[in-house]
């Protein structure tokens, strides 16, 4: 574990730097804040969309991230803000770390954890962010410790799962992969021992665990759905993984390398050992494959795999020597406290003297200039993330916004239709009544609106424009153009 | 009990204990060995063809006859084009059959030292599943026969006769396909493998380093000489960025081999762990990469790997998988004239219907139309750049791109792919590339951002697509 400590230090930098001085990856912390503040103002959670939406109001919606969602309310800005965003950070170089200590607990190599360790840290690139999913990592990679532990402290893993439950739906993953361990450390007892009833039991509780949450039962069947639901085709981060994806070429596919060459399962006199983990992996990869959001947690479960693997395969990578009892201190505290300290004021350096995010990528420009124009305005977003920042703003209704999940298949139909400029768009447009346009420049919808005529451009810069509804021109005050 | 035994029993439990293994053994081995081919050309007669590669194979082989222009897979161009002159579309899916076939049996054969003779037929089955999503004629099979030749000679031959058949093959695997650039790459991952394996450079190593010598001089040996090299490396997808004008993730182009053959061999992999030979770990592993980067090499994975997958069971639990016994070769030989003969006669009786024809696919009937709507040679851009293949075949018409990557360089595929995706400029790359039409799909962007274009009009539209042509002024 010592040189993990290191690689550890060196992207706990950099997930503390990110998270409180790069606060937005895409939008959703906007609406969450909103839904945050709506239910410590009410007391109660919503059950629906409302009126911040002008093509699906009432319709179910399930606010799955309601815990995080508070959290970010509370942690808005200030101190707040440094408080929530590094505790996000933590939670990514928490789930590191477990990970490594996962690895060392199988009997990896130091040198070989520190490698594995790399690899994930680069897969949790392409989903870092100040993001729930990010909160329910180490809560992943926690259940799946405990379910190695002996004894009735596995049994924590139950709590676990309830506490990740309410933070984020994949914590519908629990019962699955409690199953699979117990059905993996079934086969490689060869019957069914205290153990391999221990994890049933677990899985059993699990399932009953990831149910307490405001929102009961309805959060697994909420999950399971979310599996074939079609709007997941029009966001990146669902789209199958593939070899263009860099933290798929140089994180979890190195790590996938490694256990498909090396083997996870080890010969243990004439049966194989470690079929629970490999039914485990065989999940994380059917997942990994399926879904380019799930390179971080394939990369946080593989690594401790890999990482055994390779000690046990390659002889470079064998354990070390255990050092002399009177300098374990030295690997075990000295290490991690010195490469975490220097990682903290390695940060805390950053964030002082360096700069705040200034590229933006979320048309914060366009969306103020919007807000400072008088009236209600019904807006459509080129990237639906963007109209995120819209919701629960004053005059602002929205088509689809980032939380994506509840808007009906014939909203993102018509969505579609507009943003790709399928046949009828503009029929599509009008029908519902859009009225303002917030594009990205030269995108597609942008380029139309400028051929067809009928809208003018309110605000426009090197990387956006607002266009409204209507040939008349703004003032030339309004009329401002950002592009050098 | 052996493993042949063993299955045997599992297969024919009385008849066994009535009349022997060996017998029936063979019996249902070939069985289910001709069950497979038939499975594999009644597939290739009733699924429709991939028309645009098909009508570009045939014209290019028609080039290569009568014009003597030898572009990269000249020789499978060529064959493809004898065939189909002289016996149709049914004589070319029977090509295309006995192709896949032969591979899976020289898969089979190549696992057979590994595995015994039982297992070894999984080995063939768990290959055939990377041909799940390429089994249609003009899928390009041939070359795959020599991939599964090689690895056959890497693990049998020795000294000169390895040095000489990994060159021939080779030659003949660059002449066949522009895959042959990987001849290289699998002989040289075997001769790093076996040098680390023994320790140090032993001189039984100088045989596979001469044999990679030789798949290297291989590239120079075909019509494209010293040029082979940069264009196979093009046109077999090994460069950067091809993904944003040609769809190579493996979800897109082997959907169903994606996970029926990559997931098993990780999945299998990760609990078996591939056998203690350096070069099969490093096999596996640059299957596992080339597939991920292009899942058109779907089929090389399993060609790799399914041999290496089963050994590994067999080693992995010795007691289980003993040494089989020797096999009645008359039987064999007899049955598997008998089971040739069958899957021919369904080959030849299940022609490939004649909807499945050039005339019936709409990106070809546009530019049909198109191409004989004026004498003036034209250019013309695909969004989907595989249309772009009939444009090969059809007189007068010039694409800017289509799937012979190698014949473009980086400002042609910028231009595909900011027309293709509308990006910023894209008017500016059509007027540069002075293209004459666009071939697109109605629900695309492109098409729609074309409408509202005054110097743009459809020249026709059927089906899902249309096309549309610059206005002459």
């Amino acid at each position: 574990m010592k040189y993990a400590w290191l690689i550890i230090a060196v992207f706990a930098s950099r997930f503390l730097v990110g998270a409180i001085a790069f606060p937005q990856i895409d939008g959703d912390l906007s609406w969450q804040r909103w839904l945050g503040a709506g239910i410590l103002r009410t007391g109660a959670l919503p059950h629906s969309l409302g009126a911040e939406t002008f093509t699906a109001p009432g319709v179910p919606w399930l606010p799955q991230e309601w815990l995080f969602s508070i959290l970010a309310a509370l942690g808005a800005s200030g101190w707040g803000w440094i408080l929530f965003s590094g505790g996000v950070a933590l939670c990514a170089i928490a789930a590191l770390a477990l990970s490594a200590l996962q690895a060392v607990r199988r009997g990896a190599s130091a040198k070989a954890t520190a490698l594995c360790t790399a690899f994930a840290g680069v897969g949790l690139f392409a989903s870092y962010g100040v993001r729930a999913q990010v909160v329910a990592w180490p809560l992943l990679v926690g259940f799946l410790a405990l379910l190695e532990f002996e004894g009735g402290v596995a049994w924590l893993a139950v709590a676990v799962a309830a506490i990740w439950s309410n933070f984020h739906a994949s914590a519908v993953l629990a019962p699955g992969l409690a199953t699979l361990s117990a059905i993996g450390a079934w086969i490689d007892a060869g019957r069914p021992t205290a153990r391999v009833r221990r994890l049933f039991g677990i899985a059993l509780a699990s399932l009953g665990a990831i149910c307490c949450n405001p929102f009961g039962w309805k959060l697994p069947a909420y999950a399971l759905a979310l599996m074939h639901a079609s709007f997941k085709a029009n966001i990146v981060e669902w789209q199958p993984t593939t070899f263009g994806l860099e933290s798929f070429k140089y994180a979890a596919l190195p790590l996938l390398l490694i256990v498909a060459v090396l083997g996870v399962a080890r010969r243990r006199g004439r049966h194989f050992a470690g079929w629970e983990h490999v039914l485990v992996l065989a999940t994380m990869t059917w997942l990994l494959l399926g879904a380019a959001r799930n390179v971080a947690i394939f990369a946080l479960v593989a690594a401790p795999m890999a990482a055994t693997a390779l000690t046990d395969s390659i002889a470079w990578f064998a354990r070390d020597a255990e050092p002399d009892s009177r300098h374990r201190w030295i690997p075990r505290i000295a290490i991690p406290v010195a490469a975490m300290t220097m990682s903290v004021i390695l940060a805390a350096l950053l964030l002082v003297a360096g700069s705040s995010q200034k590229d933006d990528s979320l048309a914060l420009p366009a969306l103020r200039a919007l807000a400072g124009m008088p009236g209600n305005h019904r807006v459509i977003c080129t990237d639906f993330a963007w109209c995120g920042l819209l919701v629960g703003k004053p005059g602002m209704q929205v088509f689809i916004d980032g939380r994506a999940d509840p808007y009906p298949d014939k909203v993102w139909t018509a969505y579609i239709s507009i943003t790709r400029l399928r046949p009828g768009w503009r029929r599509v447009l009008a029908q519902n009544a859009v009225d303002t346009v917030v594009a990205g420049r030269d995108v597609p919808l942008d380029q139309a609106l400028t051929a067809a005529g009928g809208w003018h451009v309110a605000y426009q810069d090197a990387h956006y424009r607002l266009w409204l509804l209507g040939s008349k021109r703004p003032a030339a005050d309004t009329l401002r153009d950002g592009g050098a | 009990m052996s493993a042949n035994a063993r299955a045997s029993t599992l297969l024919f439990p009385p008849l066994v204990k009535a009349q022997g293994v060996a017998f029936y053994r063979n019996a249902a081995v070939w069985s289910l060995r001709a069950l497979l081919a038939v499975v594999i050309f009644a597939w290739f007669a009733v699924t429709p063809a991939n028309a645009p590669r098909l009508a570009m194979a045939l014209a290019l082989g028609g080039r290569v006859m009568h014009a003597h222009e030898f572009g990269l897979g000249w020789l499978s161009a060529a064959i493809v084009r004898t065939i189909g002159d002289a016996s149709g579309l049914g004589g070319i899916a029977a090509l295309s059959g006995a192709s896949v076939v032969l591979t899976l049996a020289l898969v089979e054969f190549r696992a057979r030292r590994r595995a015994g003779y039982v297992l070894s037929l999984f080995a063939g089955i768990v290959a055939a599943f990377g041909y799940l999503d390429v089994l249609h004629i003009g899928a390009g099979a041939t070359g795959w026969v020599c991939a599964a030749a090689l690895l056959l000679l890497i693990d049998r031959a020795r000294g000169a006769s390895l040095v000489a058949g990994v060159t021939m093959v080779s030659i003949a695997w660059c002449n066949l396909a522009p895959q042959g650039i990987f001849a290289p790459l699998l002989i040289g991952l075997v001769a790093i493998g076996r040098t680390v394996d023994r320790g140090s450079f032993q001189p039984e190593a100088r045989a596979e380093w001469l044999a990679l010598a030789g798949a290297s001089l291989a590239l120079l040996c075909t019509p494209a000489g010293i040029g082979f090299a940069p264009m196979a490396a093009l046109a077999a997808h090994l460069h950067e960025g091809l993904d944003d004008v040609i769809p190579l993730a493996p979800y897109l182009t082997a959907p169903q081999a994606y996970y029926a053959l990559f997931l098993a061999v990780v999945v299998a992999g990760a609990a078996l762990g591939i056998a203690r030979r350096t070069e099969d770990r490093l096999l596996v592993a640059a299957g596992l990469v080339l597939c991920f980067s292009d899942g058109s090499t779907a089929p090389l994975l399993g060609i790799i790997a399914a041999p290496i997958l089963v050994g590994t069971l067999v080693e992995k639990a010795p007691a289980m998988f003993a040494e089989p016994p020797a096999r009645a070769r008359l039987t064999d030989g007899l049955i598997a004239a008998l089971t040739l003969a069958v899957a021919l006669t369904i080959a030849a009786a299940i022609h490939p219907r004649p909807e499945q024809t050039l005339a019936a696919d709409t990106p070809y009937a546009l530019l049909q139309r198109y191409a004989v709507s004026s004498e003036q040679p034209r250019r013309v851009l695909c969004s989907v750049v595989a249309w772009c293949d009939y444009a090969v075949a059809l007189p007068r018409l010039r694409a800017l791109m289509d799937d012979r990557i190698e014949l473009t360089d980086g400002a042609t595929r910028k231009a595909q792919h900011d027309v293709t995706r509308v990006q910023k400029g894209w008017k500016q790359q059509l007027a540069r590339h002075r293209i004459d039409a666009v071939l697109t799909h109605r629900s695309d962007a492109l098409a729609a951002l074309l409408v509202l274009d005054s110097h743009w009009t459809a020249f026709d539209a059927r089906g899902g697509s249309v096309l549309f042509e610059r206005e002459t002024r």
